[in-house]
Protein backbone atom coordinates (compact mmCIF):
# COMPACT_ATOMS: atom_id res chain seq x y z
CA UNK A 1 0.00 0.00 0.00
CA UNK A 2 2.94 2.67 0.98
CA UNK A 3 4.80 1.78 -2.36
CA UNK A 4 1.78 2.47 -4.31
CA UNK A 5 1.31 5.66 -2.97
CA UNK A 6 5.12 6.49 -3.28
CA UNK A 7 4.85 5.13 -6.65
CA UNK A 8 1.98 7.47 -7.83
CA UNK A 9 2.91 10.50 -5.60
CA UNK A 10 6.54 9.96 -7.58
CA UNK A 11 5.04 9.78 -10.78
CA UNK A 12 2.96 13.27 -10.28
CA UNK A 13 6.20 14.75 -9.02
CA UNK A 14 8.07 13.64 -11.57
CA UNK A 15 6.37 15.33 -14.50
CA UNK A 16 5.89 18.61 -12.24
CA UNK A 17 9.52 18.85 -11.70
CA UNK A 18 10.48 17.94 -14.78
CA UNK A 19 8.00 20.59 -16.41
CA UNK A 20 9.36 23.38 -14.11
CA UNK A 21 13.16 22.23 -15.06
CA UNK A 22 12.43 22.72 -18.74
CA UNK A 23 10.31 25.93 -18.05
CA UNK A 24 13.60 27.18 -16.19
CA UNK A 25 15.74 26.22 -18.82
CA UNK A 26 13.75 27.99 -21.66
CA UNK A 27 12.78 30.84 -19.32
CA UNK A 28 16.39 32.04 -18.55
CA UNK A 29 16.58 33.00 -22.66
CA UNK A 30 13.36 35.09 -22.06
CA UNK A 31 14.44 38.25 -21.83
CA UNK A 32 16.85 38.19 -24.84
CA UNK A 33 15.72 40.51 -27.58
CA UNK A 34 16.15 39.20 -31.05
CA UNK A 35 18.16 41.54 -33.76
CA UNK A 36 16.67 42.75 -36.54
CA UNK A 37 18.93 39.97 -38.40
CA UNK A 38 17.24 37.80 -37.29
CA UNK A 39 13.87 38.63 -37.72
CA UNK A 40 15.05 38.91 -41.30
CA UNK A 41 16.24 35.29 -41.43
CA UNK A 42 13.43 34.37 -40.13
CA UNK A 43 11.22 36.42 -42.00
CA UNK A 44 8.87 37.73 -39.31
CA UNK A 45 9.09 41.22 -40.16
CA UNK A 46 8.17 43.59 -36.69
CA UNK A 47 5.41 40.72 -35.14
CA UNK A 48 6.30 39.18 -31.70
CA UNK A 49 7.48 35.47 -31.76
CA UNK A 50 4.83 32.82 -32.15
CA UNK A 51 4.14 29.31 -30.55
CA UNK A 52 4.30 27.96 -34.30
CA UNK A 53 7.74 29.30 -35.34
CA UNK A 54 9.43 27.00 -33.52
CA UNK A 55 9.86 24.14 -36.47
CA UNK A 56 10.95 27.59 -38.31
CA UNK A 57 13.60 28.56 -36.27
CA UNK A 58 14.21 24.39 -35.90
CA UNK A 59 15.25 24.49 -39.59
CA UNK A 60 17.23 27.59 -39.82
CA UNK A 61 19.12 26.36 -36.90
CA UNK A 62 19.92 23.17 -39.20
CA UNK A 63 21.80 25.38 -42.13
CA UNK A 64 23.91 26.57 -38.89
CA UNK A 65 27.20 25.06 -38.46
CA UNK A 66 27.04 22.96 -35.45
CA UNK A 67 27.93 24.39 -32.17
CA UNK A 68 28.21 21.51 -29.62
CA UNK A 69 27.54 24.36 -26.53
CA UNK A 70 23.63 24.55 -27.32
CA UNK A 71 22.84 21.22 -28.80
CA UNK A 72 21.94 19.51 -25.51
CA UNK A 73 19.43 22.22 -24.34
CA UNK A 74 18.30 22.31 -28.19
CA UNK A 75 17.13 18.35 -27.89
CA UNK A 76 15.86 19.09 -24.56
CA UNK A 77 13.31 21.82 -25.61
CA UNK A 78 12.46 19.93 -28.55
CA UNK A 79 11.43 16.81 -26.58
CA UNK A 80 9.43 19.68 -24.02
CA UNK A 81 8.26 21.29 -27.02
CA UNK A 82 6.67 18.43 -28.29
CA UNK A 83 4.75 17.66 -24.99
CA UNK A 84 3.30 20.87 -24.87
CA UNK A 85 2.17 20.22 -27.93
CA UNK A 86 0.55 16.99 -27.11
CA UNK A 87 -0.88 18.98 -23.93
CA UNK A 88 -2.29 21.46 -25.67
CA UNK A 89 -4.31 19.30 -28.09
CA UNK A 90 -5.36 16.88 -25.51
CA UNK A 91 -6.54 19.83 -23.34
CA UNK A 92 -8.31 22.12 -25.35
CA UNK A 93 -11.66 20.81 -25.39
CA UNK A 94 -11.52 19.91 -21.63
CA UNK A 95 -9.30 22.03 -19.32
CA UNK A 96 -8.79 25.36 -21.41
CA UNK A 97 -6.56 27.11 -18.98
CA UNK A 98 -3.72 24.16 -19.14
CA UNK A 99 -4.45 24.75 -23.01
CA UNK A 100 -3.66 28.41 -22.94
CA UNK A 101 -0.87 28.00 -20.34
CA UNK A 102 0.82 25.28 -22.96
CA UNK A 103 0.45 27.39 -25.95
CA UNK A 104 2.37 30.23 -23.70
CA UNK A 105 4.98 28.00 -23.17
CA UNK A 106 5.45 27.14 -26.44
CA UNK A 107 6.29 30.71 -27.52
CA UNK A 108 9.06 30.44 -24.54
CA UNK A 109 10.68 27.62 -26.64
CA UNK A 110 9.73 29.48 -29.94
CA UNK A 111 11.80 32.25 -28.59
CA UNK A 112 14.54 29.78 -27.22
CA UNK A 113 14.76 28.65 -30.88
CA UNK A 114 14.97 32.14 -31.82
CA UNK A 115 18.20 32.94 -29.25
CA UNK A 116 19.92 29.60 -30.52
CA UNK A 117 19.83 30.50 -34.25
CA UNK A 118 21.17 33.99 -33.50
CA UNK A 119 24.26 32.32 -31.39
CA UNK A 120 24.75 30.06 -33.93
CA UNK A 121 24.37 32.70 -36.63
CA UNK A 122 26.97 34.82 -34.44
CA UNK A 123 29.31 31.97 -34.35
CA UNK A 124 29.20 31.23 -38.12
CA UNK A 125 30.17 34.88 -38.69
CA UNK A 126 32.94 34.16 -36.46
CA UNK A 127 34.61 31.64 -37.60
CA UNK A 128 34.06 32.93 -41.63
CA UNK A 129 36.07 35.77 -40.13
CA UNK A 130 38.72 33.94 -38.14
CA UNK A 131 38.79 31.62 -41.60
CA UNK A 132 38.90 34.82 -44.05
CA UNK A 133 41.55 36.34 -41.79
CA UNK A 134 44.36 33.31 -42.05
CA UNK A 135 44.07 32.85 -46.08
CA UNK B 1 28.18 -8.30 -18.14
CA UNK B 2 26.97 -4.93 -18.56
CA UNK B 3 26.11 -4.88 -22.28
CA UNK B 4 26.59 -2.39 -25.13
CA UNK B 5 23.17 -0.12 -23.10
CA UNK B 6 24.93 -0.51 -19.98
CA UNK B 7 28.79 0.85 -20.51
CA UNK B 8 27.02 3.47 -22.53
CA UNK B 9 25.94 4.68 -19.87
CA UNK B 10 28.20 3.85 -17.32
CA UNK B 11 30.95 5.88 -19.41
CA UNK B 12 28.79 9.28 -19.94
CA UNK B 13 28.06 9.08 -16.17
CA UNK B 14 31.92 8.62 -15.43
CA UNK B 15 32.73 11.52 -18.44
CA UNK B 16 30.23 13.67 -17.43
CA UNK B 17 31.24 13.18 -13.37
CA UNK B 18 34.80 14.15 -14.43
CA UNK B 19 33.88 17.35 -16.73
CA UNK B 20 31.93 18.57 -14.02
CA UNK B 21 34.79 18.61 -11.37
CA UNK B 22 37.33 20.00 -13.61
CA UNK B 23 34.81 22.67 -14.65
CA UNK B 24 34.85 23.07 -10.96
CA UNK B 25 38.11 23.17 -10.28
CA UNK B 26 38.97 25.19 -13.63
CA UNK B 27 36.45 27.94 -12.53
CA UNK B 28 37.46 28.11 -9.11
CA UNK B 29 34.06 26.99 -7.86
CA UNK B 30 34.86 23.74 -6.66
CA UNK B 31 35.03 25.32 -2.51
CA UNK B 32 31.93 27.54 -3.31
CA UNK B 33 30.08 24.09 -4.00
CA UNK B 34 32.30 21.69 -1.44
CA UNK B 35 29.57 19.09 -0.66
CA UNK B 36 28.02 18.81 -4.42
CA UNK B 37 31.51 18.68 -6.07
CA UNK B 38 32.03 15.92 -3.21
CA UNK B 39 29.46 14.18 -4.35
CA UNK B 40 29.88 13.84 -7.42
CA UNK B 41 33.71 12.93 -7.60
CA UNK B 42 32.50 10.17 -5.30
CA UNK B 43 30.24 9.66 -8.09
CA UNK B 44 33.04 8.94 -9.88
CA UNK B 45 34.84 7.01 -7.81
CA UNK B 46 31.53 4.79 -7.30
CA UNK B 47 30.98 4.18 -11.01
CA UNK B 48 34.60 3.25 -11.59
CA UNK B 49 34.83 1.18 -8.52
CA UNK B 50 31.50 -0.88 -9.72
CA UNK B 51 33.07 -1.17 -13.14
CA UNK B 52 36.32 -3.19 -11.84
CA UNK B 53 33.43 -5.16 -9.63
CA UNK B 54 31.38 -5.84 -12.28
CA UNK B 55 34.00 -6.92 -14.59
CA UNK B 56 35.96 -9.15 -12.08
CA UNK B 57 32.57 -11.03 -10.18
CA UNK B 58 29.45 -10.33 -12.95
CA UNK B 59 26.40 -8.05 -12.18
CA UNK B 60 24.55 -11.22 -11.23
CA UNK B 61 27.16 -11.42 -8.25
CA UNK B 62 26.68 -11.02 -4.49
CA UNK B 63 30.22 -9.34 -4.48
CA UNK B 64 28.30 -6.97 -6.84
CA UNK B 65 25.06 -6.78 -5.18
CA UNK B 66 26.74 -5.62 -2.16
CA UNK B 67 28.60 -3.10 -3.38
CA UNK B 68 26.08 -1.55 -5.33
CA UNK B 69 23.78 -1.40 -2.64
CA UNK B 70 26.25 -0.07 0.65
CA UNK B 71 27.90 2.27 -2.58
CA UNK B 72 24.41 3.60 -3.12
CA UNK B 73 23.44 4.28 0.62
CA UNK B 74 26.67 6.00 1.43
CA UNK B 75 26.23 8.21 -1.98
CA UNK B 76 22.29 8.86 -0.62
CA UNK B 77 23.56 9.59 2.69
CA UNK B 78 25.87 12.23 1.45
CA UNK B 79 23.22 13.35 -1.43
CA UNK B 80 21.47 14.60 1.98
CA UNK B 81 24.30 16.36 2.82
CA UNK B 82 24.21 18.53 -0.36
CA UNK B 83 20.53 18.96 0.33
CA UNK B 84 20.85 20.17 3.83
CA UNK B 85 23.25 23.02 2.05
CA UNK B 86 20.83 23.48 -0.89
CA UNK B 87 18.28 24.32 2.47
CA UNK B 88 21.44 26.75 3.79
CA UNK B 89 21.64 28.39 0.55
CA UNK B 90 17.70 29.03 0.37
CA UNK B 91 16.81 30.12 4.03
CA UNK B 92 20.05 32.12 4.82
CA UNK B 93 18.72 35.05 5.38
CA UNK B 94 16.33 33.54 7.36
CA UNK B 95 15.94 32.24 11.15
CA UNK B 96 15.55 28.67 9.85
CA UNK B 97 18.91 28.29 8.41
CA UNK B 98 20.91 27.16 11.67
CA UNK B 99 18.15 24.53 12.25
CA UNK B 100 18.27 23.06 8.44
CA UNK B 101 21.23 20.45 9.05
CA UNK B 102 20.11 19.30 12.61
CA UNK B 103 16.41 18.72 11.15
CA UNK B 104 18.15 16.99 8.18
CA UNK B 105 20.17 14.30 10.08
CA UNK B 106 16.79 13.55 12.49
CA UNK B 107 15.18 12.75 9.18
CA UNK B 108 18.04 10.94 7.76
CA UNK B 109 18.18 8.55 11.08
CA UNK B 110 14.07 8.27 11.27
CA UNK B 111 13.69 6.99 7.35
CA UNK B 112 16.30 4.25 8.01
CA UNK B 113 14.61 3.51 11.10
CA UNK B 114 11.18 3.15 9.47
CA UNK B 115 12.37 1.02 6.76
CA UNK B 116 13.96 -1.03 8.79
CA UNK B 117 11.11 -1.61 11.06
CA UNK B 118 8.96 -2.09 8.13
CA UNK B 119 11.13 -5.12 6.74
CA UNK B 120 11.49 -6.38 10.31
CA UNK B 121 7.89 -6.82 10.43
CA UNK B 122 7.09 -8.67 7.15
CA UNK B 123 7.82 -12.21 7.42
CA UNK B 124 9.22 -12.17 3.59
CA UNK B 125 12.65 -14.13 3.13
CA UNK B 126 15.21 -12.22 0.86
CA UNK B 127 15.61 -10.06 3.59
CA UNK B 128 18.91 -8.08 2.56
CA UNK B 129 17.78 -7.46 -1.47
CA UNK B 130 13.60 -6.62 -0.08
CA UNK B 131 15.81 -4.30 3.05
CA UNK B 132 17.47 -2.09 0.07
CA UNK B 133 15.18 -2.09 -2.17
CA UNK B 134 12.90 -0.67 0.75
CA UNK B 135 15.76 2.01 1.82
CA UNK B 136 16.17 3.38 -1.28
CA UNK B 137 12.48 3.67 -1.92
CA UNK B 138 12.17 5.59 1.53
CA UNK B 139 15.41 7.51 1.32
CA UNK B 140 14.50 8.50 -2.28
CA UNK B 141 10.68 9.44 -1.04
CA UNK B 142 12.03 11.71 1.54
CA UNK B 143 14.22 13.34 -0.85
CA UNK B 144 11.18 14.21 -3.36
CA UNK B 145 9.33 15.47 -0.12
CA UNK B 146 12.88 17.75 0.60
CA UNK B 147 12.58 18.81 -2.75
CA UNK B 148 8.89 19.62 -2.56
CA UNK B 149 9.86 21.58 0.41
CA UNK B 150 12.67 23.24 -1.21
CA UNK B 151 10.79 24.27 -4.26
CA UNK B 152 8.01 26.01 -2.17
CA UNK B 153 10.45 27.72 -0.34
CA UNK B 154 11.91 28.95 -3.28
CA UNK B 155 8.66 30.35 -4.95
CA UNK B 156 7.59 31.75 -1.52
CA UNK B 157 11.21 33.55 -0.36
CA UNK B 158 11.01 34.47 -4.83
CA UNK B 159 14.63 32.86 -4.91
CA UNK B 160 16.15 34.17 -8.03
CA UNK B 161 19.68 32.45 -8.38
CA UNK B 162 18.75 30.62 -11.47
CA UNK B 163 21.74 27.81 -10.30
CA UNK B 164 19.84 27.25 -7.44
CA UNK B 165 16.48 26.93 -9.00
CA UNK B 166 17.74 24.69 -11.58
CA UNK B 167 19.14 22.48 -9.39
CA UNK B 168 16.60 22.10 -7.14
CA UNK B 169 14.25 21.14 -9.96
CA UNK B 170 17.02 18.45 -11.29
CA UNK B 171 17.17 17.17 -8.19
CA UNK B 172 13.07 16.93 -8.07
CA UNK B 173 13.22 14.86 -10.98
CA UNK B 174 16.27 12.48 -9.99
CA UNK B 175 14.50 11.60 -6.96
CA UNK B 176 10.95 11.30 -8.01
CA UNK B 177 12.57 8.79 -10.59
CA UNK B 178 14.18 6.72 -8.52
CA UNK B 179 11.48 6.78 -5.59
CA UNK B 180 9.11 5.69 -8.29
CA UNK B 181 11.64 3.30 -10.27
CA UNK B 182 12.10 1.42 -6.59
CA UNK B 183 8.32 1.79 -5.69
CA UNK B 184 7.43 -0.41 -8.53
CA UNK B 185 10.24 -2.58 -7.62
CA UNK B 186 8.39 -3.49 -4.49
CA UNK B 187 5.46 -3.80 -5.87
CA UNK B 188 6.27 -6.30 -8.25
CA UNK B 189 9.96 -7.73 -7.65
CA UNK B 190 9.24 -10.00 -11.02
CA UNK B 191 10.34 -6.42 -12.95
CA UNK B 192 13.75 -5.75 -11.21
CA UNK B 193 15.19 -7.30 -14.27
CA UNK B 194 13.21 -5.83 -16.87
CA UNK B 195 13.60 -2.50 -18.43
CA UNK B 196 13.46 -1.19 -14.94
CA UNK B 197 16.71 -2.09 -13.97
CA UNK B 198 18.19 0.81 -16.50
CA UNK B 199 15.60 3.49 -14.38
CA UNK B 200 18.28 4.02 -11.23
CA UNK B 201 21.33 4.28 -13.73
CA UNK B 202 19.24 6.72 -16.32
CA UNK B 203 17.98 9.08 -13.19
CA UNK B 204 21.80 9.51 -12.44
CA UNK B 205 22.89 10.24 -15.97
CA UNK B 206 20.13 12.81 -15.85
CA UNK B 207 21.30 14.30 -13.20
CA UNK B 208 24.63 14.85 -14.21
CA UNK B 209 23.69 16.05 -17.49
CA UNK B 210 21.44 18.52 -15.88
CA UNK B 211 23.68 19.15 -13.33
CA UNK B 212 26.80 19.80 -15.84
CA UNK B 213 24.80 21.86 -17.94
CA UNK B 214 23.64 24.57 -15.03
CA UNK B 215 26.63 24.71 -13.81
CA UNK B 216 28.86 25.19 -17.11
CA UNK B 217 26.15 27.06 -19.03
CA UNK B 218 24.67 29.02 -16.47
CA UNK B 219 26.54 32.23 -14.92
CA UNK B 220 26.64 32.03 -10.77
CA UNK B 221 25.45 35.81 -10.89
CA UNK B 222 22.54 34.47 -13.33
CA UNK B 223 18.94 35.71 -11.74
CA UNK B 224 15.45 35.02 -12.88
CA UNK B 225 12.99 37.51 -12.40
CA UNK B 226 10.38 37.17 -9.66
CA UNK B 227 8.21 35.94 -12.48
CA UNK B 228 10.22 33.13 -13.10
CA UNK B 229 10.07 33.95 -16.68
CA UNK B 230 13.24 36.10 -17.32
CA UNK B 231 16.40 35.95 -16.86
CA UNK B 232 19.70 38.60 -16.62
CA UNK B 233 23.05 37.78 -16.50
CA UNK B 234 25.36 40.51 -15.41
Amino acid sequence: MIAALICVASVAAFVQFLISYCHSVVAAFGKMELTPRVREVAGMGDRAVAADDFARFLQLLHLCPEHNADQLAIRAVKIYYALLRAIEVASRALIPGVSAWASRERVGCSHFAAVALERRMEFSRDLFTRQASIR
Amino acid sequence: MLGLFGYGIWLAALLLDGIFVVCALGRREFFRYLPLNLYILLCGVVNFGLFICSRDFGVHSREYFYSYYSSDIVLAILMYVVIAELFSRVFEDTDFSRYVRGAAAILLVATALFAFISVRSSTGHALTTQFVIELEQDLNFVGVVLMYILWGAVIKLRERRVRIVQVVLALGVYFSALAGSYALRNLFPSLAFTALQWLPPLSGLWLIVALTYTFVRVPDDARLSPAHTLVTSH
